[in-house]
């Protein structure tokens, strides 16, 4: 993933908006960038063709509302990009919260929140499994991790377990009872440990036998009971290229209910598990850190979830105290897809008055929320 | 001479029948009789509320929707009564159900936390013009205090407790609420460590000698309601040990959960057996617009622990026999699940729970559609609510009217009626 | 003489009464001398009427420790209640009563007494209280204080406190910023007995008399003000008032009847409004740059608080006569105070009647009612029932009527009783007793907390409550007040050697007068028994202080 050029992008502009009809809660390309795959609240695996130019006829829809930041004037105009909507993935109960793709291949990996785990060709026309766990875990899996060679896929939930899947076939390798909720893992850059993060935000390594764990890395800052409501603010973990940094993301709880809380990321040395920088953004009402795309550029792209109606795509580099690029022009934002050529990534957040209190009108359909795809191009 | 405090149980042990409180002269006379003994029986009934604040989800609580649009990441389970489902978070209730009667079809009209509250908590009857009361103070006023002299309307919470006068509305201070904040006693109820507790029933004897003097020169009721107030006093005083969190059984506060809730439920349980009328456990933080779901693994999973765990406790002592139960907010929470992860303000069609005196065990009473958003059958608002549960406490709310200022008023709103299926 | 009754009615319903009060009324009209001696006359007649014995008139005890809460607002020290025991002379109840009315203390009871019905505990303020105190104490007519206090001028520094009625009321209750309608009906209730909260959206549903046009003719004067913060040389919020233009409209809820009206008093005419050019519609236009408000020419505010005193109004005079009767009396001619009309007449019509058209003519002067009450018969009645007698109806006042101490009152008779007074509330003695000195605003607050209602729940029968018991039983400050402690009821006590002298000092310190035997046998018979003596006596104090008679003014 090099950049044809060596500048280092500092910004990004938005190019275009693609409306979809599902709330996704996150968004990944195949490696070879060609088809975006998004998890789904209504128990589908959406996927799209990523174009470079324009179909003869585009059957897309684009999005009403343009976001508010406005492109200069004199911009030239944006890139021809395209999504055409594939056959979506299906078979998935309540919602799919979360997929990884194959480092390499053309396989996308998803899971349920009732326990159904799977394994696609993620570039075929129709959708053709490779392999299903249909109760890989009793309940909700929050999130999976590919090893980096591509080899291991790891599934966590919030039935305790944190297991481990060959990736050809579906075979459990490893499975670890936790005493708690699980909420989010990662593999280190070798391919030898497991962290994984949990209710209480308490980090633990293990190596990907998973026969124990091995140390505890403590983010519990992240953690609130408010009231009697558990608020578990560690939701992503990442690991910089050289596996010395680990980046702890979420939020710091400020309260339950609306859940109120500053988005937090501590970087941690992660050969002596100390913690250093956190990197702090905005308020109370900017939420959670809800995905980190690593650019090469030596920065993550983060969505920060906001308050209904609100949110933000920020850069920040770890060890630094806060963003240095912010764009809020999205609501409520869930997920960023990082194209493989470096210079572009995509973006889902919430249509705008996703919130309110009973019926939105008394007359008409009851309709759900769904999530707009907003393509930005990373510029110097 | 001073007299033994004991000597005068029955004085004070007013028969309280049909009596409006404390200030009501005491129809001693009639105490014995046959009639006041049946309805003695009538009035030994007693109310457990359980107020989820903010607004539990029906979803994700009594009325599952799993893997529709709007029915979140969670499935529903099998319970005790075939047929009938509740969310996964709720294995403990499920085991119970054959005691629970379940309303899916709510449908009140507000979705305002400030003014929801207290519509539903006071029946949203017709504007009269007058605040009426919240249902302990119309319970106290109805039923009055129990046999054993405890308060009747009792409140456990978490933050600040005291006395709550607003409660009552238009029926006055007299049947506000006590509350017990973190289950600790109000300001001045421990007794003074420079006295004695001899020393403390000696003088008390004497105050009471005094007034039996002054009492009869005059007429009985002002000096009965002060002797009432002096002997819930001591009632309380006396029975420290059901709000002392210290002595909570370990095994018990396994079962019903190391929370709020637990404890609090676990304290709800100690102080209907030892004979308070209307406990209410007040839990607070259920106003889950954002991060709704994991806020509701945490939240639902604690109560219902502590729900089910009193409902199984009252079933197998016999207390809920006696016992309306109930388990409810002042609103759902909407099926449409916001960019947040939440879900908002909803009084279209939600649910509560019952349980016990009066209510027909195992029964879902009306259903939502396929997505929850509309009611399919059966459409209640809290007035047919507030019915209902007066019908289960053997008062007739069509027939029976409050006076205030001497004009009646409706217990609940004239225009509804009880819930017939929901009751035994 | 006021017309019998506030304005057309139904002539079905209450036909009968108007015949019976304009017989009953128009002989004595302008002739009568309104004294304690028609209060009585009035009253036995009544009673009389229905076959009801009068009760005898009180003992001495209970006459000045009635008197003195009524009218200084604590009870006589033991050494008072002595003197006045001891007093000989068949003047002495007059003589007391004199005394007290011209007692500093007096002014200050009125005003505490008024501040209670009110504001009913929606607030406290130094300066207000100052301000009804200095207004008792000039014996300031009614009819000017509540013109000062509904149409406040906040300009004049010395009546500016007099705002706080209208400026609390409206201010914010709960989640509202302001509450108009809460202020309209509170002026309704205090200035005219009449709650006409119900129709500010209809007419009133069981009360013929109030229409919603009542409601609105006041809510328009109000809602036309604007509630300030403090501002400039303002310390406190304050009111200013907008062009009034136009009539204001209002539709019935339930019968979709379409009305309007101008600045109206209840009951009463409505007041025009004048059609002014635009430019001379201020007297003083609102400044932009003092942002004090500007004065409009023609001010609704004024001319309504001109028509609500004037005497054209009868409701303003027969409900300050009700209230001050209730004050006195124990319960009000007519019941609820602020539900005046005339399908419930009052217990005595002619009395109201004349007690009111007697105020009017005397320039609203409360201090001239006052003194005739508490010197009449029925003020010194009794309240104790003799055995073989059946309850009679309270309305009659055959006998004294049992009545709520406030919480103020409860503390300083307590203080008084406990002889702790000077050392808790004036910070008198604390330094010869090498003890923390009580904080008296601290100690107030207790009090208030244990018997004072909730706010806006008047507080107008005795009531007692758990909160009170409790405070009574566990609190520190009343275990405090009863331990020996130089000067005060328990030292003296110690020092005393008979048990007689003991009961009679504890009896005259809490009730104001002497024990009877069996009162003294029963101090004598715990003191002989006693190991302990402090404490023995400690606890017959606090059995005392708990106990009815001493929790109620009766």
């Amino acid at each position: 993933m090099n950049s044809p050029d060596n500048t280092i992008p500092t910004k990004a502009k938005f190019l275009k908006a693609f409306q979809t009809s599902a709330q996704i809660f996150e968004t990944r390309f195949t490696p070879c960038g060609t088809v975006l795959l998004a998890a789904c609240m209504d128990s589908t695996l959406r996927r799209w063709r990523f174009l470079d130019a324009p179909l003869e006829a585009a059957p897309l829809v684009e999005v009403d509302s343009k976001p508010k930041a406005k492109a200069p004037a004199n911009a030239k105009p944006a890139a021809p990009h395209e999504l055409v909507e594939l056959s979506p993935i299906k078979g998935f109960k309540g919602w799919v919260q979360t997929l990884a793709t194959h480092p390499a291949e053309s396989v996308v990996y998803a899971a349920d929140t009732w326990g159904r785990l799977g394994a696609w060709d993620a570039v075929s026309a129709e959708p053709t499994l490779k392999w299903t766990q249909p109760a890989a875990h009793d309940g909700w899996i929050r999130q999976l991790a590919v090893s980096p060679k591509g080899d291991k896929l790891a599934s966590c939930g919030r039935d305790k377990h944190v297991c481990i899947w060959d990736t050809r076939d579906g075979k459990k390798l490893a499975d670890f009872q936790h005493t708690q909720d699980v909420f989010c893992l990662s593999f280190t850059p070798d391919g030898n440990q497991l962290v994984f993060g949990d209710f209480f935000s308490k980090i633990q390594v293990a190596p990907t036998d998973l026969r124990s764990v091995i140390r505890e890395i403590d983010a519990s800052g992240l953690y609130l009971l408010s009231r009697m409501q558990d608020v578990t603010g560690l939701r992503v973990l990442r690991f910089s290229p050289d596996g010395n940094t680990l980046f702890a993301a979420g939020c710091k709880p400020a309260g339950g209910g609306f859940v109120k809380g500053t988005p937090n990321a501590i970087t941690f040395d992660y050969p002596s598990g100390k913690a250093k920088e956190t990197t702090v953004i905005g308020g109370e009402s900017d939420g959670f850190f809800l995905d980190l795309a690593w650019h090469p550029g030596g920065f993550y792209i983060a969505p920060l979830s906001g308050q209904p109606g609100s949110g933000q795509i920020v850069f920040v580099r770890p060890g630094e105290k806060t963003s240095f690029f912010a764009d809020k022009s999205m609501a409520n934002c869930q997920s960023v897809a990082l194209h493989p050529g470096g210079k572009l990534f995509v973006a889902a957040g919430t249509n705008k008055g996703s919130n309110g209190n009973g019926k939105p009108s008394t007359e008409g359909p009851y309709l759900s929320n769904n999530s707009p795809l907003h393509l930005f191009a990373l510029e110097g | 001479m001073l007299c033994n405090p004991t000597e005068h149980q029955i004085s004070r042990r007013r028969f309280l029948g049909t009596a409006a409180g404390v200030a009501v002269a005491g129809g001693l006379g009639g105490l014995f009789s046959a009639k006041a003994a049946e309805a003695m029986k009538a009035n030994n009934k007693q109310v457990l509320f359980v107020w989820l604040d903010g607004g539990i989800s029906q979803l994700e609580s009594w009325d599952p929707k799993p893997d529709t649009l709007f029915g979140g990441p969670f499935r529903s389970i099998p319970t005790s009564v075939p047929g009938t489902h509740v969310s996964e978070l709720m294995p403990a209730c499920a085991k119970q159900m054959h005691h629970l009667c379940l309303v899916r079809s709510l449908c009140t009209k507000d979705n305002d936390h400030s003014s929801g509250v207290a519509r539903i908590q006071r029946g949203d009857p017709k504007n009269r013009g007058v605040l009426y009361p919240f249902f302990g103070s119309s319970v106290a006023h109805l039923l009055g205090p129990m046999e054993s002299n405890l308060p009747p309307y009792v409140v456990i919470k978490e933050g600040q407790g005291g006395f709550r006068a607003d409660d009552a509305g238009f029926l006055g201070p007299a049947y506000g609420s006590l509350a017990f904040g973190e289950g600790k006693p109000p300001e001045d109820l421990l007794r003074n460590p420079l006295l004695t507790e001899t020393e403390d029933e000696e003088r008390n004897a004497l105050r009471d000698v005094l007034n039996r003097r002054y009492a009869s020169q005059r007429r009985p009721s002002l000096t009965e309601a002060s002797t009432f107030a002096y002997d819930t006093a001591r009632e309380l005083m006396r029975r420290q040990d059901i709000f002392d969190t210290s002595k909570l059984p370990a095994k018990d506060l396994e079962r019903y959960g190391r929370t709020d809730i637990g404890t609090h439920m676990l304290i709800a349980r100690n102080m209907l057996e030892s004979g308070v009328r209307f406990v209410k456990v007040a839990n607070y933080g259920w106003d889950t617009h954002g991060d709704n779901f994991n806020s509701h693994a945490s939240l639902v999973p604690k109560f219902d622990r502590a729900f089910a765990s009193i409902v199984e406790d009252m079933a197998a002592s016999g207390l809920l026999q006696n016992t309306l139960v109930i388990a409810m907010s002042e609103f759902g929470r909407t099926p449409r699940i916001n960019g947040h992860a939440g879900r908002d303000h909803w009084a279209n069609s939600w649910s509560l729970a019952m349980a016990g005196c009066g209510v027909r065990p195992g029964v879902v009473v009306g259903a939502t559609d396929d997505t929850g958003v509309e009611i399919k059958d059966g459409k209640y608002d809290i007035g047919a609510v507030f019915h209902t549960w007066f019908k289960a406490l053997g008062i007739d709310s069509e027939e029976r009217q409050y006076k205030h200022k001497g004009q009646p008023l409706p217990l609940a709103h004239e225009d509804m009626t009880p819930i017939k299926e929901a009751l035994a | 003489m006021f017309p019998a009754l506030p304005r057309s009615v139904t002539p079905k319903a209450t036909g009968i009464l108007i015949g019976a009060l304009v017989s009953i009324c128009a002989p004595y009209a302008g002739a009568v001398q309104v004294d304690a001696a028609f209060l009585d006359k009035q009253i036995a007649a009544k009673a009389d009427a229905v076959g009801v014995k009068l009760s005898g008139r009180c003992e001495d005890g209970e006459f000045q420790r009635r008197l003195w809460l009524d009218l200084v607002g604590t009870i006589p020290s033991a050494e008072e209640a002595r003197r006045f025991l001891a007093d000989a002379s068949p003047q002495k109840r007059a003589a007391l009563a004199e005394r007290l009315l011209a007692d500093p203390r007096f002014p200050a009871r009125m005003a505490e007494a008024l501040h209670l019905q009110l504001m009913e505990r929606g607030g406290e303020d130094e300066q207000w209280l100052v301000y009804l105190t200095n207004s008792m104490k000039a014996n300031k007519p009614w009819d000017v204080l509540v013109r000062e206090m509904v149409a406040p001028d906040f300009k004049d520094e010395s009546k500016r406190a007099a705002g706080y009625f209208m400026t609390r009321r409206l201010d914010k209750v709960g989640s509202q910023t302001t509450d108009y309608p809460g202020l309209t009906r509170d002026v309704g209730r205090m200035f005219m007995g009449l709650d006409l909260q119900c129709c500010q959206c209809h007419n009133h549903l069981t009360v013929n008399d109030y229409k919603q046009i009542d409601f609105n003719g006041l809510f328009t004067v109000f809602q036309n003000l604007k509630l300030n913060e403090p501002a400039g040389e303002y310390k406190i919020k304050w009111l200013s008032e907008g062009l009034m233009e136009a009539k204001f409209e209002f539709t019935s809820v339930l019968s979709g009847v379409k009305g309007s009206t101008g600045p109206r008093v209840p009951l009463g005419q409505e007041i025009d409004i004048p059609s002014l050019p635009e430019a001379e519609r201020w007297l003083v236009a609102p400044d932009k740059k003092t942002k004090l408000g500007g004065v409009p020419k023609f001010s609704a505010l004024q001319n309504l608080a001109e028509k609500l005193t004037s005497k054209e109004n009868p409701q303003f005079a027969r409900n300050i006569v009700n209230r001050l009767w209730w004050q006195f009396m124990g319960r009000g001619l007519v019941e609820p105070l602020d539900l005046s009309h005339s399908g419930n007449p009052a217990s005595h019509p002619e009395l109201l009647e004349q007690l009111a058209s007697t105020m009017v003519e005397r320039q609203f002067d409360l201090r001239w009612m006052v003194r005739e009450m508490v010197l009449s018969e029925a003020y010194q009645r009794s309240g104790k029932k003799s055995a073989a007698k059946q309850d009679v109806a309270d309305e009659l006042f055959a006998l004294a009527l049992e009545r709520r101490i406030s919480a103020e009152q409860f503390l300083r008779a307590f203080l008084t009783a406990a002889g702790e007074f000077e050392r808790v509330l004036e910070k008198k003695g604390w330094d010869e007793i090498k003890e923390t000195p009580l904080d008296p605003k601290k100690v107030q607050t207790s009090f208030r907390n244990a018997f004072a209602n909730a706010p806006k729940e008047p507080e107008l029968k005795v009531d007692p409550s758990l909160r009170g018991a409790l405070f009574l039983r566990n609190n520190s400050t009343i275990l405090w007040a009863l331990q020996p402690r130089p000067g005060n009821l328990l030292d003296r006590l110690l020092s005393m050697e008979k048990s007689e002298a003991i009961a009679a000092e504890l009896y005259l310190s809490f009730f104001s007068r002497l024990p009877d035997k069996d009162e003294a046998e029963e101090v004598g018979s715990m003191l002989s028994a006693s190991k302990d003596r402090p404490k023995t006596l400690s606890k017959i104090a606090w059995a005392m202080a708990a106990s009815m008679e001493f929790y109620t003014n009766h």
